[in-house]
């Protein structure tokens, strides 16, 4: 079934569409949910969510062709209220110790860890929108007219936004040396692999 | 300058360079999602459709909910309802009464509660509110049959009396029928899960799965689990525990002398319910008997356990190089061939009141709080664990545990064990020092977090000087509930191929799961804690 067949049969409210929908779509919200919160994040409570506006503003598609940049679209738009609404309830100290529980991180090396611990303590200390900018842009690697479609804003703003986040959070990364070294060696490391990752990843977006 | 220019471009190009890497980190250290059950979206969307109508058009709706704003309080607003079908008497604010309709033939009247919870109200029955508050409600069900689809929410609170009975949930699907005159109490669960407590342990109880079907008779005390009508599957041969105990419990226990003081506890994602009356003969495991011992004024336990303290259900291992149990272990099956269930209960402290009682953490090796040493995977031939690495969202005691990635299929080649490469996991041990392991009881609490139509088989291990001297086999694991492995080793244990071994010079223990239900490929989690010997 194509995406636009899947369009067709969402819109026609047909219930064996949802369950297609989320088979084929699922683990790419789970994922996306996961990347932007990190780990420890309940995504299959919030994916649940972001299918649940996916059905019901699925009339709002106008080209079915780019249903899963659209469903792209929803998925930020939930983590980034979910976001703003976990910060507001931290501020009024509805969670017993005021800030969120230590989460379990994957992967067995211990200095890898303790480095995505840290990175995503500085992915909290920036705005929700930042973070959604960063996590499409740099984890998705999704194209700047498709982010601007996806934040409601306009190629030229997305991109000044994207470069303005992204420097945010280097100036975050700055100020914790100690991850900073470790991202310099990890980069370095990471280079060829990440290269072969990101071409990768861009033909499979791709095909 | 241009010092300074140079490097504030180097500074520009490491700063990118560095949210590359971080996202190469970022995605290399991802956690793979596991299965996810498909939830139900058409009746989802309809709900929230239903919500939008309550809080958009009014109508009845609005007019109570107006209502319900009176009752404005420093705890929120509480919930407001709507009822369609059947009028409402007494006050709206609290003590309301909802009768049912009265002629079978009408569909039940419907209790709409503002943030999602339906209420359906059969013919004959009576409910009545009694308290609302903005997490949730209380309700009684005064008699007859009541369907409750809890809507899930953090920090949901709702309790259902039936009797002296009350069933505290936070979001999961059940009905209840209370019969006020015979004092029977019929609970099916469709969806989430349900702790019966019981007046000797106030802290324990006996879960209750989707699928099951739970009576209580108030005058005896007897209280059942089994399958409900048209459930399948394999819940009724498994009685779980409550969240705050670990325990092993019969599925029948009665109680002539009833306790005058209901109890329940609010689990997330589950329901409670509490009895008041004690239960005059349990049979339990040896989990059981540590929560047991907690209150003080709970009757005499008429305990049966068995020889060595492991439950006797658990079968013989049946498959490939699997050694067969020991010929005192196969007579221990036999004297005792009715089933204490072995497992547990919640996800994050599991272990519940066995965890909290005086000295409980003593005398255990591994608790897997912290860093922990010589834990691995097999490297090879058995491929199906992956990233062993600490947890803090699965726990047996304590606030933590060991986690592995669970990847089960029938892919590769078979090896020379006649395994295919994903069909078992392993995960290892190694002792710091060579430990005696004669004469000991070798307890470790793992649990499987997978599709639940999946069966496992778990055996402990200990390696004495390159043996690997198998423990008790349990077969027909079931995912998502906390499972205690114990198994007794004597000066000489059967190896596979009849030869004994000792174990007085063991360097490792290994926990190997094997995938031999019917449900081949899947991906999980599965979770280790609390490993000890005494």
């Amino acid at each position: 079934m194509t995406d636009a067949d899947l369009a067709a049969a969402l819109r026609a409210r047909d219930r064996r569409a949802y369950a297609v929908a989320w088979t084929e779509l699922g683990p790419m919200v789970r994922r996306l949910v996961a990347r932007f919160f990190g780990p420890g994040a309940d995504a299959a409570d919030l994916s649940q969510e972001v299918f649940l506006r996916f059905f019901r503003r699925i009339d709002e598609l106008r080209d079915p062709s780019g249903l899963r940049g659209f469903l792209v679209g929803i998925c930020l738009g939930v983590a980034r209220n979910e976001l703003r609404r976990a910060r507001v309830r931290r501020w009024v100290g509805l969670t017993s110790a005021g800030e969120l529980p230590e989460a379990p991180v994957a992967g067995p090396d211990l200095e890898a860890r303790e480095a995505v611990r840290r990175f995503y303590a500085i992915l909290d200390r920036v705005s929700a929108q930042d973070r959604s900018l960063f996590v499409a842009r740099h984890l998705e690697k999704i194209e700047i007219a498709e982010i601007a479609v996806m934040h409601g804003m306009s190629f030229g703003t997305a991109k000044r936004r994207v470069a303005r986040a992204g420097a945010r959070i280097e100036r975050q990364i700055a100020r914790d040396p100690a991850l900073g070294g470790y991202l310099d060696r990890f980069g370095l490391g990471a280079g060829a692999a990440g290269k072969a990752a990101a071409a990768s990843e861009r033909r499979e977006r791709k095909s | 300058m241009t010092g300074g220019g140079d490097e504030n471009r180097d500074g520009g190009v490491r700063g990118e360079g560095r949210l590359d890497a971080a996202a190469v980190l970022l995605r290399a250290n991802e956690a793979t999602p596991g299965p996810v059950p498909l939830p139900d979206f058409a009746a989802l969307l309809a709900r929230r459709t239903l919500r939008r109508r309550l809080w958009l058009g009014g109508g009845v709706a609005a007019a109570l909910a107006g209502a319900a704003v009176v009752a404005l309080g420093l705890r929120g607003d509480p919930l407001s309802y709507a009822v369609v079908g059947a009028t409402v008497r007494g006050d709206a604010g609290g003590g309301a009464t909802i009768d049912g309709p009265s002629a079978a033939a009408r569909p039940p009247a419907q209790l709409l509660f503002s943030e999602g919870t339906e209420v359906g109200i059969e013919t004959g029955a009576t409910l009545r509110i009694l308290e609302r508050t903005a997490r949730g409600a209380e309700l009684a069900v005064v008699r007859g049959r009541a369907a409750f689809n809890v809507a899930r929410r953090p920090r949901a609170r709702w309790s259902v009396k039936a009797g002296p009975f009350t069933v505290m949930v936070t979001g999961t699907r059940f009905s209840v029928d209370w019969s006020p005159r015979d004092q029977h109490l019929v609970l099916d669960l469709a969806a989430g899960g349900v702790i019966v407590k019981g007046g000797a342990a106030e802290e324990s109880g006996v879960a209750v799965r989707p699928g099951e079907r739970l009576e209580a008779f108030a005058r005896t005390g007897q209280l059942t689990i089994g399958p409900a009508p048209g459930a399948g599957g394999v819940a009724s041969t498994t009685a779980a525990t409550s969240s705050n105990t670990s325990a092993n419990a019969n599925r029948s226990t009665n109680a002539p002398t009833p306790t005058p003081t209901p109890t329940a506890t609010a689990t997330n994602g589950a329901v409670e319910v509490a009895m008041a009356v004690a239960p005059k003969k349990v049979v339990v495991g040896p989990a059981r008997r540590l929560a047991m011992k907690a209150p003080a004024a709970a009757p005499k336990l008429d305990v049966e356990p068995d020889s060595d303290g492991a439950p006797e259900q658990w079968m013989l291992p049946d498959i490939g190089p699997v050694p067969a149990p020991s010929a005192m272990e196969t007579k221990s099956r036999l004297r005792s061939p009715s089933a204490p269930a072995p497992i547990i209960s919640a996800v994050l402290g599991g272990g519940g009141a066995a965890c909290s009682s005086p000295g409980a953490g003593a005398g255990i090796q591994y608790r897997f709080e912290g860093p922990e040493m010589g834990i691995s995977v097999a490297p090879y031939y058995m491929l199906s664990f992956t990233s062993p690495r600490p947890d803090r969202t699965h726990s047996w005691c304590g606030q933590g545990s060991l986690r592995v990635d669970a990847t089960f299929d029938d892919v590769g080649t078979p090896n020379f064990f006649g395994r295919l490469p994903h069909e078992t996991g392993q995960v290892v041990i190694r002792l710091p020092r060579s430990t005696d392991f004669t004469g000991r009881t070798l307890t470790m609490h793992f649990f499987v977090e997978g599709p639940s139509d999946l069966r496992l088989s778990a055996l402990p291990v200990v390696i004495h000087r390159g043996a690997w001297v198998p423990g008790r086999m349990v077969e027909n694991v079931v995912p998502d509930r906390w499972l205690t492995l114990t198994t007794r080793y004597e000066r000489e244990n059967v190896l596979p191929g009849g030869k004994t071994s000792p174990v007085f010079d063991c360097n490792r223990v290994v926990l190997i799961l094997y995938n031999n239900g019917g449900r081949r490929t899947w991906s999980g989690a599965v979770y280790l804690d609390d490993v000890s010997w005494k």
